[in-house]
């Protein structure tokens, strides 16, 4: 299964070439993701994989292989099939991702929403500290603590800054990267899709030969007892009883045989191909379903470890946070304790 | 109105009455004693009976007119000057964070508002997990919970942060209420005095030209004019020292009390702060005690990436990551 997704960035900020630091953080997400195909046992050993890890002209080579227009064809392969069964366990994958991809998507929206009201909490806190900084300067006995308000304050202001910066790297980061391998995970069930399709498609073929073969055997039933003792006629231009037939001088300054033995051979080889076209696709889509599971589960292990990590590090970013937030304003409470 | 509202307000308004029992000046007011004996009808007869004598309603109205008099001063008071100053500044400050304390409230009630959606958005995902469906609830619980606490930190602050910053405001302006009558006051010693001189000038004059009866005239209203600036400064002394001790006093107060009502609003974002943290702590409990079989080697090299960006070691004594 080729990963053709990117480990998508963050939209918001329009790129200039000269951003320094969105190219350390792209940098460094394309590390992680580069590790993770290392880690991967099938890709790692894909050799697309070490192509472009080791020769700069692997986009070349890629787009050689015409790849674009095999997916192009696949795709309208599939629009001109109706669905008719299909494997559960493929549909299932293919809600799953898209639930997935859904809800990632809110997720990421809400939690900027989030931010935003967070950091204008906090942002507001500068005026306070603004304005405890000016009373301090008017007061005597509750001078020093009103300073020691005013110089929390800023400094709670400012904090948001820095989580801003972290959530970023540990949630927004990561659910992006993910989306992108909701589209894997479709990009995987499509060629499954167009897989069970052929052999649909193999297996209506087959049954039409098959017909066609028995059609051939019964026209040459009747004439085939009459001649059963005669030797065979091929030769001559009407096939048996003596009809003349344009089609049967035609089909003989083509070369086509259009003798019953002909026709009969024609259906045959005709019929073994089409079976053979069956167990070669049968054979094909088994190897991929079996694939396909395998590195499913493979998947779903990785994304529950991936999951329980980020998760993790989100919440440790909250509850720093909130800890920096109460000794910030413990600070402030034991200003105004000192004095009775 | 809620509950806890009233209850505020009659702490409130017990406060305001005690602190008037205990004044040096106040507790001796009649106007105080008939407030707080008699009944309802009883008081109602004795505000009409005092509309002629210059009593409560009527102090309030004047207060306009005592604005303008400080700036007509001939000779500053500084000591009394400088207190203006600090009480009209103190007034201006109580504003601001009146103002600040508003916007703080609305903005918090965005954010519970978007917590709560992220609260749901979070049980989207943990009903299409099989594995993670458990924590992802828990997270969500957590989520809910935390933007219930931001619900609770905006009540506690009105309740006790704003209502301080309202009475200290109107706190302020009558300390400069009071501090301008007094002017008013001194204003009225410097004009009689004014008056004094003009008449003695007037009376050495006729005496000067000898017109008798004019001087016998004028001697006698040199004397009226002579007791009404003795009375003035009388007054005036009088004010000057009450003044000077209700200033000390307020001073006093307001240093207690402003030291109670900081106190306890850093202790409403203290507490805020603690319970998010717990909550946040029980949801990492429950991630880490999930069973689920990571596959070590890519979720330690999440790991370590991620590490790599933790800002303060601090954090990792009680954060240790699990693998």
């Amino acid at each position: 299964m080729k990963i053709k997704g990117s480990s998508g960035l963050l939209n918001k900020i329009t790129f200039s070439g000269e951003d320094s630091d969105f190219l350390i953080k792209r940098q460094h997400a394309l590390e992680i993701f580069l590790v993770r195909l290392s880690r991967h046992p099938v890709l790692c050993q894909s050799y697309w994989f070490h192509q472009f890890l080791e020769n700069i002209g692997w986009r070349e080579a890629v787009q050689r292989t015409g790849y674009l227009q095999k997916s192009d064809m696949l795709l309208k392969t599939l629009s001109l099939l109706s669905k008719q069964k299909g494997d559960q366990r493929f549909h299932d994958v293919r809600e799953y991702a898209e639930e997935l991809e859904a809800v990632f998507k809110s997720l990421l929206e809400i939690r900027e929403k989030v931010n935003e009201s967070v950091k204008a909490v906090y942002k507001i806190h500068t005026n306070y500290g603004r304005v405890f900084s000016e009373w301090s300067e008017i007061e005597d006995t509750i001078g020093t603590a009103l300073q020691v308000t005013g110089g929390s304050m800023d400094s709670y202001a400012d904090s948001v800054e820095m989580y801003l910066d972290e959530e970023e790297s540990r949630y927004y980061m990561p659910l992006k990267e993910y989306l992108a391998y909701c589209e894997s995970l479709r990009g995987m069930v499509k060629r499954h899709d167009i897989l069970e399709k052929r052999l649909e498609r193999a297996e209506s073929a087959l049954s039409t030969k098959s017909e066609t073969k028995a059609t051939v055997q019964r026209e040459g039933l009747p004439s085939g007892v009459e001649q059963a003792g005669a030797p065979p006629t091929g030769t001559t231009p009407t096939g048996g009883g003596g009809r003349f037939s344009l089609r049967a001088i035609s089909n003989r300054l083509r070369g086509v045989d259009g003798s019953y033995e002909g026709r009969l051979a024609v259906a045959s080889r005709e019929l073994l191909e089409a079976e053979e076209t069956v167990r070669i696709t049968q054979k094909e889509l088994q190897l991929f379903t079996t694939e396909a599971l395998e590195e499913l589960k493979r998947f779903h292990e990785q994304k529950t470890a991936d999951f329980k990590s980020i998760l993790i590090n989100f919440i440790q970013l909250q509850m720093h946070v909130h800890r920096k937030g109460k000794d910030t304003w413990e600070r402030v409470k034991q200003g105004f304790s000192t004095m009775q | 109105m809620s509950e806890t509202f009233l209850e505020e307000r009659q702490r409130a308004l017990d406060k305001f009455l005690r602190r008037l029992t205990v004044h040096p000046y106040f507790s001796f007011s009649i106007d105080l004693k008939t407030f707080l004996t008699a009944t309802p009808e009883e008081f109602a007869g004795y505000v009409q009976e005092s509309q002629g004598r210059q009593k409560l309603m009527d102090r309030l109205s004047s207060s306009v007119r005592q604005a303008q008099t400080s700036f007509m001063l001939k000779d500053v008071d500084p000591e009394f000057a400088k207190q203006l100053t600090y009480f009209s500044e103190l007034g201006d400050k109580m504003s601001v964070l009146e103002r600040i304390g508003a916007r703080l409230h609305n903005e918090r009630e965005v954010l519970q508002t978007a917590q709560d959606d992220f609260s749901v958005a979070l049980f989207h995902w943990a009903a299409n997990e099989q594995v993670m469906t458990q924590p992802l609830q828990k997270l969500a619980n957590c989520v809910e919970h935390c933007s219930h606490h931001v619900k609770k930190l905006n009540e506690a602050n009105t309740y006790s942060m704003m209502v301080a910053v309202k009475e200290y405001q109107l706190y302020s302006s009558s300390a400069v209420a009071a501090i301008r009558r007094r002017d008013t006051l001194q204003l009225e010693v410097e004009r009689s005095g004014l008056d004094r001189e003009r008449k003695k000038r007037h009376h050495d004059e006729a005496t000067a030209s000898g017109k008798v009866q004019k001087v016998m005239k004028l001697a006698d209203d040199l004397e009226k004019v002579e007791l009404a600036a003795e009375k003035a400064q009388d007054q005036l002394s009088r004010a000057n020292e009450e003044l000077r001790v209700d200033v000390e006093k307020w001073h006093e107060a307001k240093n207690k009390e402003v030291c109670q009502f900081m106190r306890q609003f850093a202790s409403n974002h203290v507490d805020y702060h603690q319970k998010c943290f717990d909550e946040w702590e029980s949801a990492l409990k429950q991630l880490r005690s999930a069973s689920v079989s990571p596959s070590p080697a890519t979720a330690a090299a999440q790991n370590d990436h991620l590490a790599a960006l933790t800002f303060s070691s601090r954090d990792s004594d009680e954060t240790q990551s699990d693998t």
